[in-house]
């Protein structure tokens, strides 16, 4: 599904990435950690397609083609989603008709017909009583005045309704309290099948309870320093970062 | 250099040639062929006297600074001569299906009555539209000695002298004490071209509303079939009574040649509330002086505007809000949208007299400037005499968020689909405020035409 090799990324000309190597494969749940300014939200973005951030070095392959050569919206078209741990707030931009004319540009790119108002309406009903998101928020403009777990809800409620082959969550857990995450977790597992996966970046263990990871990577100063299964999460949970710093820099001492 | 610039700055102002176009003005002003009742010859002399004594306004003049006047100075405009019969399905396109029955149609400066149509407001007591041309010499004494008449003195603008002195015809708009006019009335004023002369119009409207009424026009300017430049000074003047209410909508859709300065006067008096909804869309170059005074207490004074500005239009909205009364409020809200080599200029300034306390007033102008040639001038100002009053003002100048682009195409939208929605989510803000139904669709539709003009450009470059 993914495969990173040897990715070098820079803003501004300061590196952020520096030589990441990450293989994700279908139905496979890998959750990203590490201390803040570890690099975790530049992947993420390196991934989707943000302007800001320049690869200097290495590829990334999604389904064994590069990626590094395409437009956001057609990594996107092309199944990849990237959950904002900042959602955008855009004046003026109707929600409903912003999710309206993304799922239709995905059903374009599919080379499937456009639905119209009534058979979206339809969809979005049923996705939204997943994420347990009333009909005010259609009404609203995008992400404008909504609090930090009703972000978090739009985001996951774009992931269930564009239906990713990869879906990057970048700290979707952050700012929310127990109850949401709760629901936006419920929507990622519901989002989750064989044959997608899920590349989950957060700081903290806690959502680890409700998403189950396959592998959990430690991501510091632009590396990968540590891989295992989901006890490494525990373990980081317990011990904090501290002892793979430590060790990372005995070994580079 | 400081120096040669000093001298110049100095110079008596009759050292100093005229222009092409104050000549011609000044030479049309001094005949006139006229329709109006023989009490406005007094009026147009005074104002002709009057405008000897005015510069024509250079770049000097910090008011001028930003508007590029050669085009306007260099040519040589004369009075209209013919007005052309506009045809049926010209008009019918032009009318808002709001308006049917209410719209009033002046042709070069001239009111057309055979093109208006007035059944829905014949029908409502208490409100009158006279057009100056049909008045008798009564009712124009009475007009000119409690209206017009007295500002000529103090008047320093040249484009409203020069509308004063040129006068061809107006309307004349009361509304009777606690009338309300719930019919939107739709004004339109058509400069149709005839021959290859360049030509000024100069039509004036003045609007009364007694306590307590209500009334929304919409002040609607086109060009038709124009074959070389013209020149339209509007002026309008409005006054309001107690409580009265009064929203206009001034849509210029003025010709690719068309000079515009409009010259508008305001006050609002106790408890009345004025709202301006200002949409610059077209035109070479067009000028918006709006002066509004508040001179009753609970005064409101909302002015919005739109600016829609491509290839190398102008369009230049300068306001004063004068605040005279205690506790009264008022509110701007301008946002433009630039490219190519088009400019727009915001200049406004709120003055709060030394009386006027617990006044409560707010400017803000935003701007997206969409080429690298394109310019905005922004200047909120704030003159504050009063001690106790409430005041916010800013401005923003830029380009379309990266951030938000991103974030929008991260969802499949296309770039040029992730800008349209920006510049459409940027312009709805106002759009969404005009009182009329019709004018949302056909905007909002102007808007994306706009667009994808723009972008069938940007795809074949």
């Amino acid at each position: 599904m993914l495969s990173i090799k040897n990715l070098h990324a820079t803003v501004n000309d300061t590196p952020i990435l520096k030589g990441i190597n990450l293989e994700v494969k279908a139905g496979e749940v890998h959750a990203i950690m590490g201390p803040n300014g570890s690099g975790k939200s530049t992947l993420a973005k390196v991934i989707a397609g943000h302007p800001a951030f320049e690869v200097t070095e290495g590829e990334v392959l999604y389904q064994g083609q590069s990626v590094l050569g395409l437009e956001p919206h057609e990594r996107s078209n092309a199944g990849i989603f990237l959950a904002f741990q900042y959602p955008v707030e855009i004046a003026g931009v109707n929600n409903a008709e912003f999710l309206k004319l993304a799922y239709n540009a995905k059903r374009k790119a599919e080379g499937k017909e456009e639905v119209d108002e009534a058979a979206f309406n339809a969809l979005l009903k049923e996705k939204r009583a997943l994420l347990e998101m009333d009909s005010s928020y259609l009404d609203r403009a995008v992400n404008e005045g909504f609090s930090g777990g009703e972000k978090k809800r739009n985001e996951i409620l774009q992931l269930a309704l564009l239906d990713p082959k990869l879906a990057l969550l970048d700290e979707t857990d952050s700012g929310l309290d127990i109850d949401a995450l709760r629901v936006v977790s419920g929507g990622v597992n519901a989002y989750k099948k064989p044959d997608n996966a899920v590349v989950l970046v957060t700081h903290y263990q806690r959502i680890l309870n409700y998403i189950q990871p396959d592998f959990v990577h430690v991501l510091y100063k632009g590396q990968i320093v540590k891989s295992g299964g989901k006890e490494l999460a525990l373990a980081l949970e317990e011990k904090g970062y501290d002892w793979i710093i430590e060790a990372e820099q005995a070994g580079v001492a | 250099m400081n120096a040669v610039m000093t001298t110049t700055a100095n110079q008596p102002e009759t050292a100093r040639p005229k222009t092409l176009a104050e000549q011609t003005i000044a030479a049309a002003t001094v005949a006139p062929a006229s329709v109006l009742p023989q009490p406005f010859n007094r009026l147009r002399q005074a104002a002709q006297n009057r405008l000897s004594q005015v510069p024509f306004p250079t770049r000097r003049q910090e008011r001028y600074k930003y508007c590029q006047l050669d085009g306007l100075s260099n040519t040589a405009f004369e009075s209209f001569q013919v007005f052309p019969k506009i045809s049926a399905d010209q008009l019918a396109a032009l009318t808002l299906p709001e308006c049917q029955d209410a719209r009033l149609v002046f042709v070069n400066g001239r009111y057309q009555p055979q093109l208006s149509q007035t059944k829905a407001l014949t029908a409502i007591k208490g409100f009158h539209i006279t057009p100056f041309s049909g008045m008798d010499d009564a009712a124009a004494e009475a007009l000119l000695t409690q209206r017009l008449e007295a500002q000529v003195a103090g008047d320093d603008n040249w484009f409203s002298l020069a509308n004063t002195a040129l006068l061809d015809d107006g309307l004349h708009i009361r509304v009777d004490r606690d009338v309300v006019v719930d019919v939107p009335v739709q004004l339109l004023f058509v400069m149709a071209g005839a021959d290859a002369t360049p030509r000024i119009a100069a039509p004036r409207l003045v609007a009364e509303l007694g306590p307590y009424a209500r009334l929304t026009v919409m002040e609607h300017y086109v060009g038709l079939n124009n074959a070389s430049a013209t020149l339209n000074t509007m002026g309008f003047d409005v006054f309001l009574d107690d409580g009265a209410s009064m929203t206009t909508i001034l849509f210029q859709e003025d010709h690719q040649a068309g000079f515009h300065f409009n010259q508008r006067r305001v006050q609002v008096g106790r408890h009345a509330g004025f709202n301006q909804h200002t949409l610059a869309f077209s035109g070479l170059l067009s000028r918006f002086d709006n002066h509004v005074t508040v001179v009753g207490e609970q005064g409101d004074a909302r002015l919005n505007g739109l600016l829609l500005l491509n290839s190398s239009r102008q369009s230049h909205h300068h306001l004063l809000i004068d605040h005279q009364a205690g506790h009264s409020t008022s509110n701007q809200l301008y946002k433009s949208i630039v490219l190519d080599e088009a400019r727009g200029e915001f200049d406004a300034t709120v003055k709060i007299a030394k009386g006027a306390q617990q006044t409560n007033a707010a400017q803000l102008n935003k701007n997206l400037v969409l080429s690298p040639l394109a310019k905005v001038y922004t200047r909120p100002q704030l003159l504050i005499d009063a001690d106790d009053v409430k005041c916010a003002h800013g401005a923003t100048v830029g380009q379309l968020d990266e951030e938000e682009q991103f974030y929008l195409t991260s969802r499949g939208l296309s770039p040029a689909q992730a800008q349209y929605m920006l510049i459409d989510g940027f312009a709805q803000e106002l759009i969404d405020q005009l009182p009329i139904a019709s004018l949302h669709q056909r905007l909002t539709g102007e808007l994306q035409d706009w667009f994808n003009q723009r972008f069938g450009q940007q795809a074949a470059e």
